[in-house]
C-alpha cells in the first residue's frame, strides 16, 4: 500500500472491558455499506468498541464504493497492510483484545490476513466470518479464467495496461490492471478453505443458508473442515428481509464465544 | 347663397355617409391598432427587460453551477487517486472522468495538473487544454463553433489543506446554459454567444457577448390577438351593418327617390304637351312612408294632370277668346296681327302674291245709336257670315274691331282680289237687313292692296295701304271698292285714319298729345253757376286733331274706357299742377260705354279728394242711359253722393225719353244743338222742343242750351227759361281756362250789344 494514502474508518469507542471489534466490508464497498453500518451500530449500541475502516483501494480517503468501471489498480494483498495499520491504531488507542469481523470478501480478507499475516503483537481474540466468499462466481468462472489468462499474458509481457475484465458482479466492465485483476481473480474456493484452515485465530463462521453469492454448501463444507458455523436459515448474502436481527444475534453470540474462549485460554 | 346650390344629391350624400363611416371605422381601427402597438411595445420593453434580467441571472447561475462542478470534482477522490498514481490517467481522463454521474453532462473534459502545473496527460497532443498552467485563470474559448468554458482550480488535500495539484474542466457553456436554465422571457433557441475576450471577467464577457431574442409577453400577444380578433369582428360587423344600411337606404329609399326624381325630371323636361307619363314606371316601394309619398305624388300628378288638362282647355279657350271675336266667331285683331307677322315671314322674298282687303261699315255708329247695339251686333254677324260665304278656302277673315273687317288672301292677284271684293259687296248689298227692322241700306267701304313677297316695303305696309284705299272708298261719291294705287296716300284725308289711330293710342298708352280746351257755359242768373266744359283735343307733329276725328277712332277701336281714363288722368295732373285754378266748376265728358265700368268708377273715387277744391260735373250722353239704365242709375247716385254733379249731354239727339230723364239722377240737362235749332223752326218741332224745355226746367233741372251762336237764339232760350247757355256767341273753346265769375249771360249780352 502506498504509505501516502489515508484511509477512513467509523470508530465507536465502547466499554474498555469489552473487546474491540474491527469490521471489514466486502468487495469494493465502504464501511457505510448497509449491513456493515447496521452491524456497527448494533455492536456499538451493545457497548463494544467498533472500528469499521474503509479499504482505500488506492484512493486517498476513499469514502465511496468503487464501481466496476473505476480504475482498479489495487490488489487483494494491499488490505493486509491497511489491516495492520488499523489494528495498530486500535492498539495505540488502548484496545488490546480485538475481534476481526469480515463480511463476504471482507470475511475472505480477515481469514487470509489471519492465515498469512499474523505478525502483529496485538491480541486478536478471533475471527467472525460472515458469508465468506471468493470473487470467482460459478456462472462467470470460465470468462474469469480466460481473463486471467489474458491478464497473465499482459503481465508476462510487462504490459501494465488496463483491461476490461469480469470479476464477481462486474461483467466485462471491470477496469483493472493485470496485476490487480490477477490478485483477486486467482483466489479460489480452495484458497478460501485453506485460509480458514490455516487461520491463526479462532474462527466462528456465520453462514446464511440462502446466500447465492458464496460457494454452495459453504456451511457444511466449513464444518467438515472443523469449523464453528452458525447458520441463519433463509437469509441471503446481505441479510435483508428481517434476517438482519438474526445476524446481530449470531454475531453477539460469536463474540461471546470468542470471548469465552479467550477466557478459557 | 342660393339655397338650391346647397342641396346635395341623395346618392352623393349616401356615398359620403359610407365614406365617412368607413373613414371612422378606419380611424378607430388605426387608433386601436396604434394603441395595441403601444401596448405591444410596452409589453415588449417589459419582456426585453425581463429577458435581459433573466439572461443575466441565467449566466450567473450557469457560472455558479460550473464552479459547483469544479467543487464536485474537487471532492471526488478518484481525482486524488489520479494525482497520486497517474498510471492510468489517460484512461481515467478519457473514459472515466466525465462518464460518471458525479459531474454534469455539460462537463465535456477534465484535465489534471501536478503541483508544477504540468498536465498529467503526456500523450494526447490534440488536447484543447494547455499542457502547462501558470495561473488559475478561467477562460472562454470557441472550439468547433461551440463556446467552452475552461475552468481551473487548485486541488488541496481536504483535511490537511495541502496542495495536491490542479484541475481543469472544459464545459460546453451553451449546453450548460440550456441545461441549467429554463426561460420564460428568452427564446432559448435564439441564444448565441459572441465573446469579446477583452473584457475582464467571464460574466462580463458572457453578458456582453450574448445575443438572444426575447419572448413577447404571452398575455400581451394573447391580448393583442383578442383585440385584433375583436377589432376584426367589429370592423366586419360595421362593414356588414354599413352594407346592410346602405342596401336598405339604397333600395328602400334612395332608389325609389331616384326613380321618383328621374320621373319628375322626365316629367318636367318633357316637351310633349301630353302630360301623360305612366306613373306605374315608378315601381313598387316597401316602406310605408315611401308608399304614402308615392301615393301622394301619384295623387298630386293626377290632380296636376286634371289641372293641366283644365288649364289646357282654359288656355285654348283663352286663346280662342283672345284670338277670336266673340260676336262673329272669326279671328280678331290680335289674331290678325299675329298671323300677319307669320304671313309676312312666310311670303317675304318669295314670288307670292298677297292681297289685303279691309271692310268698314259706313255710318255704323248711327245704326247702333238708332237701332241699338243688339241690332248693330246682328248687322255685324250678318256681314261676317256674308263675307265668309264669299271667301275661298284659304282666304282668312278677321274682325278688327267695331265694324271693321279684314281679309288676307295669299296667291291672289289684284283682279282676283277685286273680284272677291265685289262678290262680298254684292252679298252685303243683297243681304236682307230689313229683317233687323233697319230701313237704311248697309254700305261697306272696301280698301284693297296687293304686293308680292319680293316687294318688301309694300308688303310691310300692305295693311296701311289697304287702309288708305278704304278711306278713299269712304270718300263722298267714291266707288265703294278702291284698290290702292301709288300716290294715293298723298291725297287729302288719305292718311287720316292711321294718324288718328296713332294719336289716340299714344294718348292712351303714354298720355302724350292730350290737349284740353275749355268752353264756358254761362248761367243766366248767377255767375257762380257758370262752368266750363272740358273739350278734348289731340295734338301730334302734324297739328291739332279735333273730336270729330278722335271719337270715331275711339269708338271704332272700342277704346272709350281707356280714352276716358287717359283724359281723367290728364285732368288730375292739371289739378295737381294748378293749371286748372281751384274752385273752378268744370264738366268732363264721360262716354256712355265707360260710365258703368268699375275701373272708371274707381278712378273717379281717386279724384274725390279734389271735389273739395273743384266742382266737377260729369257729362254723360243719353245713350248710356239707354243701354244699362239700372246700373248707370246706381253708379250716378253714388257719384252724386260723393259730390259729383251729373249732366245729361246731347239731350234730344237720340232716344230722348222722359222716362229715362225722370229716373236718372242728373242735375243738368244739356239740350242738343239740334233741339236748340228746333226752337227757331215754325213747325211742330218748335212747340215740342219748347214744351220739353219747360218741362225739364219745371222738373227742377238746370237746362243748358248748346250751340248758341246768335242773339236771337240767346233771347229765345232765355225766354224759355234755360238756366245756362253755351256757344260761340258767348265764348269759343280755348286752351286757356277762363270761367267768367263776375257776370251772367245777361251782363255778357249787354257787353256784346255795347
Amino acid at each position: 500500500m502506498d504509505s501516502k494514502l489515508v484511509g477512513l474508518a467509523d470508530y465507536r469507542p465502547g466499554d474498555a472491558d469489552k473487546p474491540a471489534l474491527l469490521i471489514l466490508h466486502g468487495f469494493l464497498q465502504t464501511h457505510n455499506f448497509g449491513i456493515i453500518k447496521s452491524l456497527t451500530d448494533e455492536l456499538a449500541d451493545n457497548g463494544y468498541t467498533v472500528l469499521a475502516p474503509t479499504l482505500t483501494l488506492g484512493i486517498d480517503k476513499r469514502a465511496r464504493s468503487f464501481t466496476c468501471d473505476m480504475i482498479q489498480s489495487h490488489k487483494f494483498d494491499d488490505q493486509y497492510a491497511e489491516l495492520d495499520s488499523w489494528i495498530n491504531w486500535l492498539k495505540n488507542n488502548g484496545h488490546s483484545e480485538i475481534i476481526l469481523i469480515g463480511h463476504s470478501t471482507g470475511g475472505l480478507g480477515v481469514l487470509a490476513y489471519s492465515a498469512l499475516r499474523n505478525t502483529l503483537s496485538v491480541s486478536i481474540m478471533g475471527l467472525i466470518v460472515i458469508n465468506p466468499t471468493i470473487l470467482v462466481t460459478k456462472s462467470e468462472r470460465d470468462k474469469i479464467n480466460k481473463n486471467l489468462v489474458v491478464a497473465r499474458e499482459l503481465l508476462a509481457k510487462n504490459k501494465n495496461e488496463l483491461g476490461e475484465f469480469t470479476l464477481a458482479y462486474c461483467v466485462d466492465n471491470y477496469i483493472s490492471s493485470p496485476g490487480s485483476y490477477i490478485s483477486y481473480a486467482s483466489i479460489t474456493e480452495n484458497d478460501l478453505f485453506s485460509y480458514f484452515s490455516n487461520a491463526n485465530h479462532p474462527v466462528i463462521n456465520i453462514v446464511a443458508s440462502d446466500d447465492k453469492l458464496i460457494p454452495e454448501n459453504m456451511g457444511n463444507k466449513l464444518r467438515k473442515k472443523g469449523g464453528n458455523v452458525i447458520d441463519i436459515d433463509g437469509a441471503n448474502h446481505f441479510f435483508t428481509n428481517g434476517h438482519e436481527f438474526e445476524l446481530f444475534d449470531a454475531v453477539n453470540k460469536a463474540i461471546l464465544i470468542l470471548n469465552k474462549k479467550q477466557s478459557d485460554v | 347663397m342660393n339655397r338650391k346650390s346647397l342641396l346635395i344629391p341623395g346618392n352623393l350624400l349616401l356615398i359620403t355617409y359610407l365614406f365617412i363611416s368607413i373613414s371612422l371605422v378606419g380611424i378607430v381601427s388605426y387608433w386601436m391598432l396604434d394603441n395595441m402597438d403601444t401596448i405591444h411595445q410596452a409589453a415588449d420593453k417589459s419582456s426585453q427587460e425581463a429577458a435581459s434580467q433573466e439572461i443575466q441571472q441565467a449566466i450567473n447561475k450557469t457560472v455558479l453551477s460550473i464552479k459547483e462542478q469544479m467543487f464536485k470534482l474537487k471532492n471526488w477522490n478518484e481525482v486524488y487517486q489520479q494525482l497520486s498514481d497517474p498510471v492510468y490517467y489517460d484512461y481515467w481522463r478519457s473514459n472515466r472522468s466525465v462518464a460518471t454521474d458525479i459531474l454534469s453532462n455539460y462537463v465535456k473534459a477534465i484535465e489534471l495538473y501536478d503541483l508544477d502545473g504540468s498536465s498529467l496527460n503526456q500523450d494526447d497532443s490534440n488536447n484543447e487544454f494547455p499542457d502547462q498552467i501558470s495561473s488559475e485563470t478561467d477562460v472562454l474559448r470557441v472550439l468547433n463553433n461551440r463556446l467552452f468554458y475552461f475552468q481551473f482550480m487548485p486541488l488541496h488535500d481536504l483535511q490537511k489543506n495541502e496542495l495536491k495539484g490542479y484541475a481543469g474542466m472544459r464545459i460546453d457553456f451553451a449546453e450548460a446554459f440550456m441545461a441549467l436554465n429554463s426561460f420564460r422571457y428568452v427564446d432559448a433557441g435564439s441564444v448565441e454567444f459572441h465573446i469579446n475576450s477583452n473584457l475582464k471577467t467571464i460574466e462580463a464577457q458572457l453578458m456582453n457577448g450574448v445575443q438572444y431574442n426575447f419572448i413577447p409577453v404571452p398575455m400581451a400577444n394573447e391580448l393583442e390577438q383578442v383585440m385584433l380578433a375583436t377589432l376584426f369582428r367589429i370592423v366586419l360587423l360595421l362593414i356588414v351593418l354599413g352594407v346592410i344600411a346602405y342596401l336598405i337606404v339604397f333600395y328602400l329609399f334612395q332608389k325609389p327617390l331616384y326613380r321618383l326624381t328621374r320621373y319628375i325630371d322626365n316629367f318636367s323636361t318633357s316637351n310633349d304637351s301630353n302630360i301623360q307619363i305612366d306613373i306605374n314606371t315608378l315601381g313598387s316601394v316597401f316602406v310605408k312612408e315611401m308608399d304614402i309619398l308615392f301615393n301622394s305624388f301619384k295623387n298630386y300628378q293626377y290632380d296636376l294632370e286634371n289641372m293641366y288638362s283644365n288649364l289646357n282647355k282654359k288656355n285654348i279657350e283663352l286663346w280662342r277668346l283672345t284670338h277670336y271675336d266673340s260676336l262673329t266667331s272669326v279671328p280678331n285683331r290680335r289674331a290678325y296681327e299675329e298671323e300677319w307677322k307669320q304671313l309676312i315671314g312666310l311670303v317675304q322674298g318669295q314670288s307670292i302674291s298677297l292681297s289685303v282687303m279691309l271692310f268698314d261699315c259706313d255710318h255704323f255708329k248711327a245704326i247702333n245709336d238708332t237701332y241699338g247695339h243688339a241690332t248693330g251686333d246682328s248687322v255685324i254677324r250678318a256681314v261676317s257670315s256674308c263675307l265668309q260665304s264669299c271667301l275661298r278656302k284659304n282666304d282668312r277673315l278677321y274682325r278688327l274691331g267695331g265694324n271693321e273687317f279684314a281679309i288676307h288672301m295669299i296667291n291672289t292677284e289684284p283682279d282676283e282680289a277685286l273680284k272677291i271684293a265685289k262678290a262680298c259687296q254684292q252679298c252685303i248689298n243683297e243681304y236682307p237687313f230689313k229683317s233687323f227692322k233697319i230701313k237704311e241700306p248697309i254700305r261697306f267701304s272696301i280698301g284693297l292692296a296687293h304686293a308680292l313677297g319680293t316687294q318688301f316695303e309694300l308688303l310691310t305696309n300692305l295693311h296701311k295701304l289697304a287702309d288708305i284705299a278704304m278711306y278713299h272708298a269712304k270718300g263722298p261719291g267714291s266707288d265703294k271698292i278702291i284698290f290702292y294705287k301709288a300716290g294715293m296716300e298723298t291725297g287729302a284725308g288719305s292718311i287720316i285714319s292711321s294718324r288718328y289711330l296713332h294719336a289716340v293710342y299714344d294718348a292712351i298708352e303714354n298720355g302724350r298729345g292730350i290737349l284740353l280746351h275749355y268752353q264756358p257755359v254761362i248761367s243766366f242768373s248767377s255767375p257762380r253757376e257758370n262752368f266750363c266744359e272740358v273739350l278734348t283735343r289731340l295734338e301730334d307733329d302734324q297739328g291739332l286733331i279735333m273730336p270729330s276725328h278722335i271719337f270715331p277712332v275711339v269708338n271704332a277701336e272700342g277704346l272709350d274706357l281707356e280714352f276716358d281714363l287717359a283724359i281723367l288722368k290728364y285732368i288730375k295732373s292739371q289739378f295737381d299742377k294748378h293749371i286748372i285754378p281751384e274752385n273752378c266748376r268744370i264738366s268732363i265728358n264721360i262716354s256712355g260705354a265707360s260710365i258703368t265700368q268699375p275701373v272708371l268708377f274707381d278712378y273717379l273715387n281717386i279724384l274725390c279728394p279734389y271735389l273739395t277744391r273743384y266742382r266737377i260735373i260729369l257729362e254723360i250722353t243719353e245713350t248710356a242711359l239707354i243701354t244699362e239704365l239700372h246700373k248707370t242709375t246706381e253708379i250716378l247716385n253714388e257719384l252724386r253722393n260723393k259730390g259729383y254733379q251729373v249732366a245729361l249731354d246731347d239731350f234730344g239727339s237720340g232716344y230722348s225719353s222722359f222716362r229715362y230723364l225722370a229716373s236718372m239722377p242728373v242735375d243738368i240737362v244739356k239740350f242738343d244743338y239740334l233741339m236748340v235749332q228746333a226752337l227757331d223752326s215754325n213747325d211742330t218741332q218748335r212747340q215740342i222742343a219748347m214744351d220739353v224745355a219747360r218741362m225739364i226746367i219745371s222738373a227742377g233741372y238746370d237746362l243748358v242750351a248748346e250751340g248758341i251762336e246768335d242773339e236771337f237764339m240767346l233771347d229765345k232760350v232765355r225766354m224759355l227759361g234755360f238756366t245756362h247757355a253755351q256757344g260761340f256767341l258767348l265764348a269759343h273753346p280755348s286752351s286757356e281756362i277762363s270761367i267768367p265769375e263776375t257776370y251772367t249771360i245777361n251782363q255778357r249780352a249787354e257787353e256784346l250789344t255795347v
